[in-house]
């Protein structure tokens, strides 16, 4: 048959097909652009696609982690998108390039499914692919363009592939080669994963239909041994193909592979939803099991049916269950049993359930024929009625439209991303004053960072694309981003600490915080607030960081880098010319041509099930997500009360909150609002995030209940514990809250002032994009060090010491400690919290900075130590909070109480009251410096009393003599050091305290 | 015969010795060249067409080029000034000719003097001496000697101790140079009574040993003890005052001490002012 047959022959299968690809037109194509922006991958594949639209034959970009070379992703896709955005900008090209492929997927999917069944099968299998919800979410929740790609040709390739083997006519193995070529260049897991989940089971159908009929209709064992001499018989065309995959595997991407053996990744486990337990974790098990595969579950019956039915799907009943299996995560034991321990942890295992959906497109379009228009449907109006068939055919679909609906507005019901974040301003801000000099990083910004990164040739340290990175920092920890590390737990935040400390090792100066959860870490670490762009973005930064210096990065050979840009492009080039000439020369209309016509009877009962279960379960499930919103009574018993109290607490949803306290005249939700902004604050609950929660019952009755309630609260500066106790009443069948009565000091004044000193740095006065002239700058602050101590305590070693801004100017300070071993190893160390960085004139404080554990200390042996201190003219955060009184008492030789008071005498509230201790002995050498936080904020002119225990380490620790510390300021080498001397030490028992609060109100931005 | 082989090996000789105009040579006596100038011209007709580019210490400049009576004339009448140093005149044509020079200014009709100030902020505790450097500086920024051999000329300039901005050059602002506050030779305290619960500790008048007042912004300690309990206060010093509330409790033994670096004050009694 030749093209010149008109395709209407074909009328039914390719209709379908046909508006199978108008419908996804109509729907995908113009939704797509506005799930974009919501979806976990999509920026990260435009900012590779902008990477090739700048730098097409440089694989090397500094961007991110101080520079990755993107050879560590196959780039077809990202290289096609990069083409487009040479006409259209860059959002647009990825939903042109979204469309066209999932155009592709769709010819792909009626081409595959005609190897089991007829056309009209294959055109209703085209119309399901459009409403799969497991296609909607990968394109629309996940915004995984290379999986869709590599699927799309994958499902192209395999007729090819099995005409070849079938037919055996050389033009079969050519053009499914070179789709197989698009599959690798596009995404490698799909090219190494479809090998043993689609290309073994379409060459077992293959050996099959080439049995003769004779030796297929025997017993199982036999019929496996005839297919193995199939097989055998066929192992020139077998060994053929084979070959040549290795070699277009091992030579398309060549560069990735050659990477891949040259820099390994050594990234510790990073956590993903898809490797948990999804009984345990129902949110996980809702986007990456519930979604993708309830309908597939819901035609479970019909689907085995069908594969087991007949013996040339053997191999996809193997596929398809072992796909379920490995879908399931961490449900059971068994999926880390077959990957291995390694390869579960590196695999997200989402891709499993995806391709098992894709395995059952053709068996459920199947049974929906038939029920719809076949010998399902006869049965069924014989059994039932033709209204019941009808009305549940509508309901069915009905419900499930109600389901895709569902996961179109996901975001909307369980928000994946932050608010949509204008970047104009934070570009203009990164291309104006030299910015661009330095690093920066985005917090709270989620997966729009990488949209930023896309739109600026500023670099940052964070990334979003975890294989390729290499810094210690990111790969010894299990965290995602920097950008969402309050949600990777005590690892993220340590991960982002460590960052912000060593903030001049990396260049990193700027930080645009989208997330004041972050705000106490960035202030306690150094951080001064800059400015607050007109996006609403508020801008940190730190002074006396170096600028960005060039990273030696392992330099590519010019013919891999030419390879990397030609060999992909030019795959597909070949793959379209070919089937265009394929289409012309070759193209048998009925080319499949199944021995036996299908039969699409299926038992009564598995009419019956498979009938009813999709009803059932998108029914139950719409069902049960409505009366979660509506009908689930959040007060049914005392504990649900409790815990829908401090979910709203966390959530800041103070109205749904107060629902739940006693309704009372006297208690109204004025009255609760301003206690709680006058009682709360600080860093409890403002900077914090529920992380658990237990509750213990003291005294319950059936109508009274008294809990302590015991929570954990994970904030930027470590965990805060709190225990509250709650007593409820059950009214009305409902349990509520007892508000419990306001304890509040009133101050005695009505009216306070504070004079504010404000200090303004006039920077640049002349006019110019050139650098500063000399005239033109300000001289560095001079800082003096009273004392530097190597102190070995039980467990560490640490730096501890004592400066004093002898300027007539606030400064702000920077710590770089240098420690070389005996080994010849050097490495440096900075101060993290233990440190005020920004001094007011004449203002001193101590520092600790921490060195190693000892075990370490001894192994590799102290050779020298070098402090170097940088100093910059500081217009913020010198003042450092209110009034503080205190008194040490002595509990016993190692251990003082002080009891605190402290009074906030600022016209602002003293967001977070703290302070830094600091233990000194009688000679007035430093021992140590804590910070201390008080968990709630203090009011103007209101007062708190604080009590901690401070264990002294002057009698436990050690100082180290011997290994001189060489002090350099501002490059100049300071000699004298001489120690303070406390007076007065038998009544503050050596113990020092001065203010270290954090203000969130920025009056120095005034 | 013998006469016409001498006559033929002659005109050999003569026709080898006889020197083809085919490179250019440097036509003046020394490589150095003065400007401005009229032009220069080369012995030297190329026959074709030829550039002229002088590569100067800071920029290349492309000289019009004429033959004018069978030689190759480089008009300079363009370059009235330059950037003095070693240079490089390249005739470039089907062969490129290099020629190293020495290019020089004749003396400018005006020049800049320029003053840098080192240093430029002032601590009264420390010395009061800024260095001042002078240079001339030429239109085309060649430095100008004063004499045949000082291209520098300095001064110790003694600045005032009283705290200021001064501009040495009007309509400069960069060249001001600034005298800041010292440290506080001493902190006088005083309480005031201002209501009768309430009691003031004010520290200042707060100078310099040149009575200058010290710099705003300055951090003060009040540091309160009673029996065991300190009590720190911290104030910025403006207008060379720092002050500090108390309120008053009568039969405590309270003493306030006020430290400003490493400077302190006389310990007083509060319990003292009723």
């Amino acid at each position: 048959m030749t093209l010149d047959k008109s395709i209407w022959d074909d009328f039914r299968g390719k209709k379908l097909l046909l508006t199978a690809m108008s419908l996804a037109l109509l729907t995908h194509g113009v939704i797509i652009y506005y799930t974009l922006p919501q979806t976990y991958d999509a920026f990260v594949h435009i900012f590779f696609a902008d990477h090739y639209s700048r730098f097409w034959f440089e694989p090397w970009d500094y961007r991110w982690y101080t520079g990755f070379l993107t050879i560590s992703y196959p780039p077809l896709v990202h290289q096609l998108i990069a083409l487009l955005s040479k006409i259209f900008p860059l959002k647009v090209a990825f939903c042109i390039y979204a469309v066209v492929i999932l155009e592709i997927l769709l010819v792909g999917v009626y081409r595959f499914s005609k190897l089991f069944f007829d056309k009209t099968t294959a055109g209703v299998a085209a119309l399901l692919t459009v409403i799969l919800s497991s296609i909607a979410e990968t394109l629309h929740v996940f915004g995984q363009m290379p999986t869709l790609t590599g699927l799309a040709f994958l499902l192209n390739a395999l007729p090819f592939l099995y005409m070849y083997l079938v037919r055996g006519r050389p033009i079969f193995l050519i053009m499914s080669l070179c789709f197989f070529a698009v599959v690798i260049c596009s995404h490698h897991v799909t090219a190494i994963f479809g090998m043993a989940f689609f290309v073994a089971p379409t060459v077992f159908m293959a050996l099959t239909d080439i049995l003769p009929r004779n030796k297929s209709k025997t017993n199982f064992f036999h019929f496996i041994i005839n297919v193995a001499l199939t097989a055998f018989k066929k192992y020139k065309g077998l060994i053929i193909f084979g070959t040549c995959m290795i070699i277009l595997a091992a030579g398309l991407i060549f560069p990735y592979w050659y990477w891949s053996k040259t820099d390994p990744i050594t990234q510790v486990s990073i956590p993903h939803g898809s490797r948990d337990n999804f009984f345990k974790k129902t949110s996980s098990g809702l986007v990456f099991y519930i979604i993708p595969l309830t309908l597939i579950f819901a035609f479970l019956p019909a689907i085995t049916h069908s594969l087991l039915r007949n013996k040339r799907f053997l191999g996809w009943v193997v596929s398809f269950f072992l796909c379920l299996l490995l879908g399931s995560g961490g449900t059971t034991p068994l999926p880390k049993m077959i990957l291995g321990k390694n390869a579960f942890e590196i695999l997200t295992l989402d891709r499993f359930g995806f391709w098992a959906s894709i395995i059952a497109i053709p068996f459920m379009a199947h049974y929906i024929y038939s029920f719809l228009a076949g010998n399902s449907r006869i049965w069924w109006i014989s059994r039932f009625g033709s209204s019941t068939h009808f009305a549940l055919s509508a309901i069915t679909g009905f419900t499930y439209f109600l389901f895709l609906i569902f996961i179109f507005h996901l975001a909307s019901f369980r928000p994946l991303q932050p608010q949509p974040i204008a970047i104009d301003p934070i570009k203009n801000f990164l291309n104006r004053d030299e910015h661009m000099r330095w690093r920066y990083l985005t917090l709270g910004f989620g997966d729009q960072m990488a949209w930023l990164s896309a739109n600026s040739l500023a670099a940052t340290v964070d990334g979003n694309y975890h294989s390729a990175r290499r810094l210690p920092e990111l790969t010894s920890r299990p965290v995602e981003r920097l950008e969402n590390a309050k949600f990777s737990g005590g690892f993220g935040i340590a991960s982002l600490e460590d960052f912000l400390t060593e903030a001049p090792k990396y260049s990193l100066k700027y930080i645009f915080c989208n997330d004041r959860y972050y705000d106490p870490l960035l202030y306690y670490t150094g951080w001064n607030r800059t400015i607050r762009l007109e996006n609403g973005i508020m801008v940190w930064e730190k002074g006396n960081i170096p600028t960005i210096k060039m990273t030696p990065h392992k330099e590519l050979s010019p013919k891999l880098k030419y390879m990397w840009g030609i060999v992909p492009i030019c795959s597909l080039i070949i793959t379209c010319m070919l089937t265009l000439w394929y289409l012309r020369k070759y193209k048998e209309a009925d080319y499949f041509v199944l021995e036996e016509k299908s039969a699409d009877s299926y038992p009564k009962p598995i009419i019956l099930i498979t009938a009813l279960l999709p009803l059932s379960f998108f029914s139950f499930y719409m069902i049960r997500q409505v009366s979660e919103l509506l009908f689930v009574n959040e007060q049914a018993s005392p504990e649900s009360t409790i815990l829908n109290y401090y979910n709203h607490l966390d959530f800041q949803q103070f109205e749904e909150a107060h629902r739940l306290f006693l309704p009372n005249p006297t208690y109204s939700l004025d009255q609760y609002l301003l206690e709680k902004s006058v009682n709360d604050g600080g860093l409890l609950p403002s900077y914090a995030k529920l992380d658990s929660i237990s509750i213990e019952k003291e005294l319950v009755t059936s109508l009274h209940g008294k809990y302590n309630v015991k929570t954990r609260w994970m904030t930027s500066l470590g965990y805060q514990f709190k225990c509250e106790p709650l007593s409820l009443v059950k009214k009305d069948q409902n349990w509520y809250i007892e508000p419990s009565p306001s304890k509040q000091t009133i101050p005695e004044t009505q009216l306070f002032e504070h004079n504010y000193l404000l200090f303004k740095k006039a920077g640049k006065r002349l006019i110019t994009s050139f650098p500063s002239i000399r005239e033109d700058r300000m001289n560095k602050p001079r800082i003096q060090v009273n004392q530097i101590n190597v102190i070995r305590s039980l467990k560490k070693t640490f730096l501890t010491g004592e400066l004093v801004n002898v300027d007539d100017v606030p400064s702000n300070i920077s710590l770089k400690l240098t420690v070389k071993y005996s080994s010849g190893s050097e490495k440096t160390y900075f101060p993290r919290e233990l440190f005020q960085y920004n001094l007011a004139p004449k203002a001193l404080t101590s520092f600790q900075i921490d060195i190693e554990n000892n075990n370490i200390i001894d192994s590799l042996k102290l050779q020298s130590l070098v402090l170097n201190i940088e100093t910059d003219v500081s217009e913020k955060g010198y003042i450092h909070g209110g009034e503080l009184s205190y008194t040490i008492k002595e509990v016993d030789s190692n251990n003082v109480a002080l009891q605190a008071r402290y009074k906030n005498n600022l016209t602002t509230l003293l967001t977070i009251p703290g302070f830094l201790i600091t233990e000194k002995d009688k000679r007035g050498v430093i021992w140590q410096t804590q910070l201390f936080t008080h968990p709630t904020a203090l009011r103007s002119s209101s007062e708190t009393s604080i009590t901690t225990k401070v264990k002294k380490l002057q009698h436990i620790a050690k100082k180290i003599e011997g290994n001189e510390v060489s002090i350099y300021i501002n490059g100049n080498k300071q000699i004298n050091r001489i120690p303070r001397i406390l007076p007065d030490y038998e009544s503050n028992k050596g113990i020092q305290v001065i203010p270290h609060s954090f203000i969130a109100e920025e009056f120095y931005l005034q | 015969m013998r006469k016409a082989k001498y006559y033929i090996f002659l005109s050999f000789i003569f026709l080898g010795c006889r020197q083809e105009n085919e490179v250019p040579h440097w036509p003046l006596s020394s490589n150095e060249m003065l400007f401005p100038a009229k032009e220069i011209t080369f012995d030297w007709n190329p026959k074709e067409k030829y550039r002229a580019i002088l590569y100067s210490f800071s920029q290349p400049i492309e000289l019009p080029v004429c033959i004018r009576n069978g030689k190759l004339e480089i008009d300079l009448t363009q370059v009235t000034g330059i950037t003095e140093g070693p240079a490089e005149l390249l005739l470039l044509g089907h062969r490129p000719y290099y020629f190293p020079l020495e290019i020089k200014n004749k003396k400018p009709d005006h020049f800049n003097t320029k003053t840098f100030y080192s240093p430029r902020a002032f601590d009264p505790d420390s010395s009061l001496i800024q260095q001042r450097l002078f240079v001339n500086i030429d239109p085309y920024r060649n430095l100008y000697p004063f004499t045949s051999t000082d291209y520098f000329k300095e001064i110790n300039y003694v600045v005032s101790s009283k705290v200021g901005t001064y501009c040495p050059e009007k309509n400069n602002p960069i060249s001001c140079y600034y005298v800041n506050p010292g440290t506080c030779s001493s902190i006088p305290v005083k309480i005031n009574k201002e209501s009768d619960s309430l009691l003031q500790v004010e520290a200042g008048p707060l100078v310099d040993r040149y009575n200058n007042l010290i710099a705003n912004g300055t951090l003060a300690q009040f540091i309160l003890t009673e029996d065991n309990y300190i009590s720190i206060g911290e104030v910025l010093v403006q207008k060379g005052y720092a002050r500090m509330r108390y309120t008053k409790r009568g039969g405590s033994n309270r003493k306030v001490i006020i430290k400003i670096g490493d400077r302190s004050s006389k310990t007083t009694a509060l319990n003292t002012v009723l």
